[in-house]
C-alpha cells in the first residue's frame, strides 16, 4: 500500500514538474534574451530605469557626494511606476545608489542637499557650493569629516 | 565571478569541516557519503558567522574565510576514524532509480539554464534593490551594522535579520568589488545548494524516485526560481526552512540525531533571513512536541539552538530600539484589537489561498496531500500530525500577521501575499517524501509486500 502511496506521490511530482517546467525555462529563456543586450554600466543602472527615476541626474549626484556625505534628497512632486510618491521614490533609489553616502531625512543634519527639479535655496540653507546639470542641482553646505 | 566561486569554496570546505564537528558525520565514511549536504551547511553557518560578525562591524573577507575554513576543516577532520557506509538507499527497481536520477538531472540542467539568466540579471524589483541590495552594499562598504543604514529611520524597513546582506557582502570582499548582478549567482548557488542538502538527507532513507521528482517539483515551479532572481529574501527562507523541516521529519521518523541537528542549523539560518523564520521555526518544533516528547531533551536543546542564532539579532534591535512598522506583536494577544480587525481575517485567509492553490505551483498542494494520506495509510501517525500540524500553524501564522498589519489588507496582500506563502508550500512540499517514503521496509520498497 505504501508503495503505491510513494508512486502516485513520484507521479504527481513528476506531474508537477512537466506542468511547471516549461512556463519556467520560457521565462528564463526570455528573461536572458531581454537583459544579453545590456552592458555594465546598465546593469548598474537597471534599478533606477525600471523604475523610470532620472538615473541620469543620480550619476550626476553620484560624482559629486563621497564616503561620508550625509545627503539630503529634495524632490519634486509626482509619482514612480511602483505607486510611490517621487520624493519617496527619489529618497529611496539615493539610499541605494549613493552609498556609501549616507541620505538624511532632516537638512539640518546634511552636508550635502541634491535636488531635482527643485531649487536648494527653498531650504534656506547656507551653501558653500552649488553645481547644476539640467534640473539637477547639488548644493553643499560643509565638507564630510 | 572567479573571487565569488572561491568564496563558495570555501564555505563548502567550511562545511566539510562542520559535517564532523557537528556530529552529522560520525567517522570518514559517512563523511563521504554526506558530503552533498557540506555546501548548504556551509552556507547556513557561514551567513550566521557573517550576520553576527557584522553586529559588531567585524567584516568577513577572503582572508578570514581561508582561515576560518583551515580551522574547521583541521579540527573537523583530525582524528576522524574510517567507519562503514551509514546507509544504503533503500532498493527499488531499476527503471524506478532511473527516473530519480532523471529527474534529478533535469533539475540540474534547470539551474544551468538559469545560472546564464541570473549571471547578467541587474536587480530590477524594488525591494530586491531598495531593502536588500542597499544593506548588502552598505555592510559591503562600511564592514558593518553600526551605521544608519541599519538603524536611522531614514532607511526603513530596518527589522529584517542580516544573513542574506552579510552573505552577499561576504562574497562582494572576495570579489572586491560591489557587483549587483553576479550577486544573482550566489542565490542561484543556494538553490544548488539545497538540491544537494535535499537530497542527502534523504537518498538512504527514501526511494530516489521520490527523491528525485520531488526536487525537480519545487525547483521547476515557476515562483522558485522567478523569486528567487529578485534578489528578495523569500526564496532563500523557504529553501532553509525545507531543509529544516526534512532534517526534523528524518528524526522523528528514525533513532538518528544528526539530521535534528542539520535541521536545527538549516532552521537557524531560516530565522536569521527573515523576521518570519523564527516563526516558521518555531511553528517546527512546536509542531514535533506532541509527537516527540520522549525525545524533549533533544527537541528542546535544537529549539534553543535556533533561539541561540537569533538571540544577537534580537539584542541589536532591542539595543537601537529599531522599529517594525508594518505590525505591533503585542496585537497578536490583544482581544480587542484583534476584535476590532476581525473584518481582515476573511480577505487574508481567501487571499494566501488564491496564492497556494494557483497553477503556478504546479502540484506541490496535492503532492503534499497524497503524501500525508500515505503516511496516515501507513500508520505513520506521527510523521503525518508533525507535517499537518506545521502547515496548519505556518498558514495560521500567516493569517494572523496579516489580521494585525496596519496595512490596508488588499494593499498587503497584493504587496507581500505571492511571497509569504513561498515557505509554506515548499516546505509542505519538500516533506512529502518524508511522509510518503521514509522507512520504507525493503521488502516493501521492492514492491513484496
Amino acid at each position: 500500500m505504501r508503495r503505491i502511496g510513494v508512486l502516485v506521490c513520484a507521479a504527481l511530482a513528476l506531474g508537477s514538474a512537466l506542468l511547471t517546467f516549461p512556463d519556467t525555462w520560457r521565462w528564463l529563456s526570455d528573461q536572458h534574451e531581454g537583459l544579453t543586450a545590456l552592458g555594465p554600466a546598465d546593469r548598474v543602472q537597471a534599478p533606477g530605469f525600471n523604475n523610470r527615476l532620472p538615473v541620469g541626474g543620480f550619476d550626476f549626484f553620484r560624482g559629486n557626494v563621497r564616503r561620508g556625505d550625509r545627503v539630503y534628497v529634495l524632490a519634486r512632486e509626482g509619482t514612480t511606476v511602483r505607486g510611490v510618491d517621487f520624493p519617496t521614490g527619489a529618497r529611496t533609489f539615493a539610499r541605494y545608489y549613493l552609498l556609501p553616502a549616507i541620505v538624511v531625512d532632516d537638512p539640518k543634519d546634511a552636508t550635502v542637499v541634491v535636488a531635482i527639479g527643485r531649487d536648494p535655496s527653498e531650504l534656506g540653507l547656507t551653501y558653500k557650493s552649488r553645481l547644476r546639470e539640467d534640473d539637477f542641482y547639488v548644493a553643499r553646505i560643509e565638507d564630510p569629516a | 565571478m572567479t573571487g565569488l566561486l572561491l568564496a563558495n569554496a570555501l564555505y563548502f570546505a567550511i562545511g566539510v569541516g562542520l559535517l564532523p564537528l557537528l556530529r552529522i558525520t560520525r567517522d570518514r565514511a559517512a563523511l563521504v557519503a554526506r558530503l552533498p549536504l557540506a555546501y548548504a551547511v556551509g552556507l547556513a553557518a557561514t551567513g550566521i558567522v557573517a550576520a553576527h560578525l557584522a553586529l559588531i562591524d567585524i567584516p568577513l573577507g577572503l582572508v578570514e574565510l581561508v582561515v576560518l575554513a583551515a580551522v574547521v576543516l583541521f579540527l573537523g577532520l583530525r582524528k576522524l576514524p574510517s567507519g562503514t557506509v551509514p546507509g544504503q538507499s533503500p532498493p527499488e527497481p531499476l527503471w524506478s532509480r532511473l527516473v530519480g536520477v532523471g529527474a534529478l538531472v533535469l533539475a540540474l540542467v534547470l539551474l544551468a539554464h538559469a545560472w546564464r539568466t541570473y549571471e547578467i540579471r541587474p536587480l530590477l524589483e524594488w525591494d530586491g534593490w531598495a531593502i536588500w541590495g542597499t544593506k548588502a552594499r552598505a555592510l559591503y562598504e562600511f564592514g558593518g551594522a553600526n551605521n544608519p543604514v541599519f538603524t536611522s529611520d531614514a532607511y526603513l524597513p530596518l527589522q529584517h535579520p542580516l544573513l542574506l546582506p552579510a552573505l552577499q557582502a561576504t562574497d562582494f570582499r572576495a570579489m572586491g568589488v560591489y557587483d549587483p548582478t553576479l550577486v544573482h549567482v550566489q542565490l542561484l548557488l543556494l538553490a544548488v545548494g539545497f538540491l544537494l542538502a535535499f537530497v542527502s538527507l534523504l537518498r538512504d532513507r527514501v526511494p530516489f524516485v521520490l527523491v528525485g521528482t520531488t526536487v525537480l517539483a519545487v525547483l521547476a515551479a515557476e515562483p522558485v526560481l522567478k523569486q528567487l532572481s529578485t534578489n528578495l529574501a523569500d526564496v532563500p527562507l523557504a529553501l532553509f526552512v525545507a531543509l529544516g523541516l526534512v532534517g526534523l521529519g528524518r528524526w522523528l521518523a528514525t533513532a538518528e540525531r544528526w539530521p535534528l541537528i542539520a535541521g536545527a542549523l538549516f532552521l537557524g539560518a531560516a530565522s536569521l533571513t527573515k523576521s518570519e523564520g523564527l516563526f516558521f521555526s518555531l511553528a517546527a518544533f512546536l509542531a514535533l512536541l506532541p509527537f516527540a516528547w520522549r525525545r524533549w531533551r533533544e527537541l528542546g536543546a535544537a529549539a534553543l539552538g535556533v533561539v541561540a542564532v537569533v538571540r544577537p539579532w534580537r539584542l541589536f534591535v532591542e539595543l537601537h530600539g529599531l522599529p517594525l512598522v508594518e505590525y505591533r506583536f503585542r496585537n497578536a494577544v490583544s482581544p480587542g484589537y484583534l476584535s476590532d480587525h476581525s473584518d481582515r481575517v476573511r480577505p487574508a485567509v481567501d487571499g494566501l489561498l488564491d496564492e497556494i492553490f494557483t497553477l503556478e505551483w504546479g502540484l506541490l498542494v496535492p503532492l503534499f496531500a497524497a503524501a500525508l494520506l500515505t503516511a496516515i495509510v501507513a500508520r505513520r501517525y506521527a510523521l503525518a500530525g508533525f507535517a499537518a500540524l506545521w502547515t496548519l500553524l505556518a498558514f495560521a501564522g500567516l493569517v494572523l500577521i496579516y489580521w494585525i498589519s496596519v496595512i490596508p489588507i488588499e494593499l498587503a496582500l497584493v504587496w507581500s501575499g505571492d511571497r509569504t506563502i513561498i515557505t509554506l508550500v515548499v516546505g509542505a512540499a519538500a516533506l512529502a517524501p518524508v511522509l510518503a517514503g521514509i522507512g520504507l521496509s525493503r521488502a516493501e520498497a521492492r514492491g513484496t509486500r
